[in-house]
């Protein structure tokens, strides 16, 4: 099913999984891409890529945009969102789940951070 | 007298008796042209009539057996009704995640390539294709990697899916029936069909594009978090 809010917290605390960061970064330093092209440019499987691109669709950080060339059909894939816009959303997920869970005492340690939340 | 003895007695002196032997042959007529035929649109309707013959030998079956209610044609009956309910309900349902998950879209263009009544195009990088009662739903993966007659070919091969649902009651009527039909047999069968429509070659072409798209492993990179 969709995740509504992306909430992972490990080891590696982090937006993003490797692969859906690389291909990200794939898609930010190199404009809107072709499946087989950011396969190739990353060295990834095809199949992995499409099931990663589907996942980052389905959560709105990509968009596939449709083409006709020769009336042969290509679709392109293109950031949606920039990387601070996602660690803003990822950050901000974590931050209103614990606030609504322990909401004391996130803003006892903001208050002793000299932060106000 | 054990039950067999008993079946047999009761069905003699049923009512019903002719029209058992009567349906029961057309049943057996049926199977054989399925066997005997070669064209797999013919053997789809062969199946189907052999299909419809042993579904009208329940009741008929189930109506001679006034003095000897077997217990197994009460467990059979609960049985069918279960399972035409669950069938009816499953594209439904899948449609409904579908459209939750992916999202798709109709397209005018792809129905008159090979003459479906609804195509829909979902939204998912993988390429996939499959039909949901006489709805063919293709991926945008699958438009991505195949050309004109590769994509013709996929679109033939659920056409025969589309004509095996659009027969009355064929897919429901297998789990009724218990008839020996596999999926791979159905499949191997809309591959003749597709094969026989836009020609081996570009069924073949499609059908390896697909099976690499799958099978290109990279060790260790592996991402399915999800």
């Amino acid at each position: 099913m969709v995740k509504k809010e992306r909430i992972e917290i490990d080891d590696r605390i982090s937006a993003l999984s490797p692969l859906e960061e690389r291909i990200m970064e794939y898609l930010w330093n190199h404009g809107p891409s072709h499946v087989s092209k950011i396969s190739e440019s990353i060295g990834i499987s095809i199949s992995s890529v499409a099931a990663t691109l589907d996942r980052l669709v389905r959560h709105g950080f990509v968009e596939r945009r449709q083409e006709k060339i020769d009336g042969r059909r290509k679709y392109v894939y293109y950031a949606k969102l920039g990387k601070t816009d996602i660690e803003r959303k990822f950050v901000e997920g974590v931050l209103d789940k614990l606030m609504s869970n322990f909401g004391e005492i996130v803003a006892e340690y903001f208050h002793k951070r000299g932060i106000k939340p | 007298m054990n039950s067999i003895e008993c079946t047999i007695a009761c069905l003699k002196s049923s009512p019903l008796f002719i029209p058992t032997i009567l349906v029961s042959a057309g049943f057996f007529i049926s199977v054989i042209g399925y066997f005997a035929t070669k064209n797999s649109l013919t053997g789809l309707r062969f199946y189907w009539l052999a299909n419809v013959f042993a579904l009208i030998n329940a009741p008929v079956v189930f109506f001679s057996m006034s003095c000897d209610m077997l217990w197994f044609m009460r467990v059979y009956f609960i049985y069918a009704m279960t399972a035409i309910a669950i069938l009816l309900l499953a594209p439904t349902v899948y449609k409904l995640y579908l459209r939750r998950v992916y999202g798709y879209a109709r397209d005018v263009e792809l129905e008159k390539l090979v003459g479906i009544e609804k195509v829909f195009v979902f939204n998912s990088a993988l390429p996939k294709a499959f039909t949901l009662g006489k709805e063919v739903f293709i991926s945008a993966g699958m438009l991505d990697i195949l050309d004109g007659d590769e994509l013709k070919a996929v679109l033939a091969h659920e056409k025969f899916h589309v004509v095996q649902n659009a027969t009355p009651l064929l897919g429901r009527l297998k789990v009724l029936t218990f008839l020996p039909i596999s999926p791979e047999k159905l499949e191997i069968m809309a591959d003749e069909y597709a094969a026989s429509i836009v020609g081996r070659d570009a069924l073949e072409r499609a059908k390896k594009k697909i099976t690499e798209f799958y099978t290109t492993a990279d060790l260790g990179d592996l991402d399915y978090s999800e």
